[in-house]
C-alpha cells in the first residue's frame, strides 16, 4: 500500500470546538470509544486542535490515549505556534490548515436493527406489512461472500422523479422507487415502497421498502442520513460524524446485509 | 405628536406620550449624552418607560388615538342629558399595582331639563 | 418503595421565539434528571422541532407525538430514551406535520399516561400565542415564562402572562430572565432584573447570564447543565439552581457581578462567624 493510500486512510478527528486542553482529551477519549472503525492496530489518524493551546504533556497524554486503543496520530492540524513546536517535539507531522472534511466514513455508520435501539419496530410493523412480492432472484455471489443475493426489481414498481432540493419537513411518498434529483436535506422524509436513489446528497431520514421489502435500496451521492430504514431494519447516524479526509468518494449505496443495514461503495460489479 | 386643537385638554396618556416623543427626538438623548437635560435618561430608563407604555396600551388593547374618540363620544352621550364643561373632560389610564383603571373627571354645569 | 408522589406538568413558554425557551426546557430537565427524578420533555413545536437536537436525540427519533395521538404506535415506543441518563426521556415532535396535527384534548391525554411513570413533565411550548401554545398549556400545572432583559422580549412575556392567568389549570408561574448581561446593567444600557420584575410583577425562578458556553453545549447537543469540572460555565451553575429551585430547595440567586460563588460567600460568613 503506497503512503498516499494510507493518507486516504486516516481518519480525521476534530478536537477544535474543545474548550480546554483537558476537554480535548476528553472528546478524543470519547470519539476514540464510540468508534468501531478506529480500533484496527496500527491505525493512523489525524487531528484537528484550532486554536487550542497544548503543552508538551498535555500532547504526550493525547498520544499515550491513542496508544491505549492501538492509534497513532500521524498529523496534528493547529494553529497555535506553541502547540505546533510541542507537537513538532513529539515526532507528529504538523500543518496549519486543517483539509476542508469530505464525509464520514460510510463504515462508520451505527448499524443496528431497531431490537438493539430498543423499539419494537419491528414487531410494531408486522402487522400492516404487505407480503412482499415473489422475486426472481437473480443469484449473484461472489467470492468474497459480500454479496449474499442481488435480487432483480418486480416490474410492478413504478418509479417517481423529483427534481428539486427536498427542505426539513417534506415528505416525498411512493408506492414505487423514488428518484430525487437534487438534495434531500435533514428533517426532510422519503418513504417509499421500494428503491431510493438520490442524486445528491441524503441528509433526511430514507425508508426504502417500507412494507417489508428488505432487499430494497438506498443509493445517493452522499449518504449522511439521520436515519436509514428498509424494510424494518433501522440504522441511525452515528452521534459524532468522523469526516474522512480522502478528498473524492464515490456514490454510496445502504443495503441490509447479516441482519443490518450496512454502506457500501456504489461500485459497479455486477 | 399627538394634538387635539379642539380639546386642549389632553389626557394625561397624551401629555406623557408627547414628553416622551420630545425626550426621543432630542439629538442627544439616544446616546445618553444630553446630561443637561434632566428629563434624558439612560438607555435602560428609556427601555422602562417605552415599555410601560407600550403594555399599558396592550394590557387595556387602547391607543391613544382610540383613547381620544372614545372619548369624544363621551362628550356626545353624556351631553344628551347633562350640560358639561368640555374643555373640563379630562380621560385617562391610570395604573394601581397590577389593574388599569379608565378614569374620566367630567365637570357638570347644569342638568338638561329637556330630556327629563 | 414509596409511594410515587403527584408528578408535576410545568410547560415552558416565553411567547417571543429565539429567546431560549428549548434551550431552558433541555436544561431543567437534565437538570432535574440528574438530580435523580424520572424526568419526560415533551416537544410541541410540531413542524419545527428543536428539542432532540439540543439533546443530541436527533437520529434517534422513530415515532412521535403525532404518531402516538394518531394510534400508529404506543406512547412507550416514541419515548426517545437519553443517551446519558436513564430516567431522562422526550417525546418529539412531528417534523412533517402541522400544528393542528395535534389538540389540547390529545395534549392531556398523552399527559395523563405520562404521569404514571414520571416525576416532572416538562411541556417546551412553540413561539405564538396560536394553536401550538393552546396545546402546550392545556395538560400543564405550572408555568415557566422564559424572557430577555428586552422591550420585545418583556412586552411578549406580559402577553403570555396575561393568557397563562386566563387559566383555571395553571396554579403558578414564574420567571426565568434569560440572557442576563451584569456588564450592560451595571452602566445602565439595560434593563436590570429588578426592572423587569417590576413591570411584570412576576416571582423569580432564576437568572441565567450570556454564557457562549450554552452556543458550544448547543453544537454538542449536551445540555450546558450537565458540564462537569472545576471551570464550570455560570450558565450550569444557573440551570442547576433552578432546577433545585423547582425541587423546592431554597437557593439564593446568583450574583454575576463578583467572581465567588455564591457557595463561597456562605462559606466564607461562616469562616468570619466562627472567628
Amino acid at each position: 500500500m503506497s503512503a498516499i493510500e494510507d493518507r486516504e486512510q486516516a481518519a480525521f478527528i476534530d478536537l477544535s470546538n474543545a474548550v480546554s486542553s483537558a476537554d480535548a482529551v476528553k472528546l478524543l477519549e470519547e470519539y476514540l470509544e464510540d468508534s468501531n472503525l478506529l480500533t484496527a492496530p496500527g491505525s493512523l489518524i489525524d487531528i484537528n486542535t484550532g486554536k487550542l493551546l497544548l503543552t508538551p504533556g498535555v500532547l504526550s497524554k493525547i498520544k499515550t490515549v491513542s496508544k491505549r486503543f492501538g492509534i497513532n496520530i500521524e498529523t496534528l492540524y493547529s494553529d497555535v505556534p506553541q502547540t505546533q513546536q510541542s507537537a513538532l517535539d513529539e515526532g507528529l507531522f504538523v500543518r496549519r490548515f486543517p483539509p476542508k472534511p469530505v464525509a464520514f466514513s460510510p463504515k462508520n455508520f451505527v448499524a443496528k436493527t431497531l431490537k438493539d435501539l430498543d423499539l419494537p419496530f419491528e414487531t410494531l410493523a408486522e402487522p400492516t406489512f404487505q407480503k412482499a412480492e415473489p422475486l426472481s432472484k437473480l443469484s449473484v455471489t461472489l467470492g468474497d461472500g459480500r454479496l449474499e443475493a442481488v435480487a432483480q426489481q418486480p416490474t410492478s414498481l413504478e418509479t417517481v422523479f423529483y427534481k428539486q432540493t427536498l427542505r426539513s419537513g417534506q415528505v416525498l411518498e411512493a408506492s414505487g422507487n423514488i428518484v430525487i434529483v437534487g438534495d434531500a436535506h435533514s428533517g426532510s422524509e422519503i418513504l417509499a415502497d421500494g428503491d431510493i436513489i438520490i442524486w445528491g446528497f441524503l441528509g433526511g431520514i430514507a425508508h426504502a421498502g417500507r412494507h417489508g421489502k428488505v432487499d430494497a435500496e438506498i443509493r445517493a451521492l452522499r449518504i449522511e442520513a439521520v436515519q436509514l430504514r428498509i424494510g424494518n431494519h433501522i440504522a441511525r447516524r452515528p452521534d459524532r460524524l468522523f469526516k474522512n479526509l480522502k478528498k473524492q468518494r464515490g456514490p454510496e449505496v445502504a443495503r441490509v446485509r447479516g441482519g443490518e443495514i450496512q454502506i457500501f461503495e456504489d461500485t459497479i460489479e455486477r | 405628536m399627538l394634538t387635539s386643537p379642539q380639546n386642549p385638554n389632553q389626557s394625561k396618556l397624551i401629555q406623557w406620550w408627547n414628553e416622551l416623543f420630545q425626550k426621543l427626538s432630542s439629538p442627544l438623548a439616544p446616546v445618553g449624552l444630553d446630561k443637561n437635560n434632566p428629563e434624558s435618561g439612560t438607555a435602560k430608563d428609556d427601555a422602562k418607560n417605552r415599555l410601560k407604555l407600550v403594555l399599558m396600551h396592550d394590557r387595556t388593547e387602547l391607543s391613544p388615538s382610540l383613547l381620544e374618540d372614545m372619548r369624544d363620544e363621551l362628550v356626545q352621550v353624556i351631553s344628551k342629558y347633562v350640560e358639561i364643561d368640555q374643555t373640563a373632560l379630562d380621560l385617562c389610564l391610570e395604573q394601581e399595582s397590577n389593574t388599569i383603571a379608565l378614569v374620566a373627571n367630567i365637570s357638570v354645569v347644569r342638568a338638561r331639563s329637556e330630556v327629563l | 418503595m414509596a409511594a410515587k408522589t403527584e408528578s408535576r406538568v410545568i410547560v415552558v413558554t416565553s411567547g417571543k421565539g429565539g429567546v431560549g425557551k428549548t434551550t431552558s426546557t433541555a436544561n431543567i430537565g437534565a437538570g432535574l434528571a440528574r438530580m435523580g427524578y424520572k424526568v419526560v420533555l415533551i416537544d410541541t413545536d410540531i413542524g419545527l422541532r428543536n428539542l432532540d437536537i439540543l439533546m443530541g436525540l436527533e437520529n434517534r427519533i422513530v415515532y412521535n407525538i403525532v404518531d402516538v395521538v394518531e394510534d400508529r404506535c404506543k406512547l412507550a415506543q416514541a419515548l426517545v430514551k437519553d443517551k446519558r441518563m436513564p430516567n431522562l426521556c422526550l417525546l418529539p415532535a412531528a417534523q412533517t406535520r402541522d400544528k393542528s396535527a395535534l389538540t389540547p384534548e390529545q395534549m392531556q391525554s398523552v399527559v395523563t399516561e405520562l404521569k404514571k411513570e414520571h416525576d416532572f413533565i416538562l411541556i417546551d411550548s412553540p413561539a405564538g400565542i396560536e394553536q401550538g401554545f393552546q396545546n402546550a398549556v392545556a395538560a400543564a400545572s405550572e408555568a415557566i415564562v422564559v424572557a430577555t432583559p428586552e422591550m420585545s422580549s418583556v412586552r411578549d412575556a406580559d402577553r403570555i402572562i396575561g393568557l397563562l392567568e386566563t387559566k383555571e389549570e395553571i396554579k403558578h408561574y414564574k420567571l426565568i430572565l434569560n440572557r442576563v448581561r451584569p456588564d450592560m446593567m451595571k452602566t445602565n444600557d439595560m434593563m436590570d432584573v429588578d426592572d423587569v420584575l417590576e413591570i411584570l410583577s412576576v416571582r423569580l425562578l432564576g437568572i441565567i447570564p450570556e454564557d457562549q458556553n450554552i452556543i458550544i453545549s448547543t453544537n454538542r447537543g449536551e445540555p450546558v447543565v450537565l458540564r462537569e469540572g472545576d471551570k464550570m460555565p455560570k450558565a450550569t451553575l444557573a440551570y442547576r439552581n433552578i432546577a433545585s429551585r423547582i425541587s423546592g430547595e431554597d437557593i439564593p440567586f446568583l450574583d454575576f457581578d463578583t467572581p465567588v460563588p455564591w457557595m463561597e460567600k456562605v462559606k466564607n460568613l461562616f469562616r468570619f462567624g466562627a472567628a
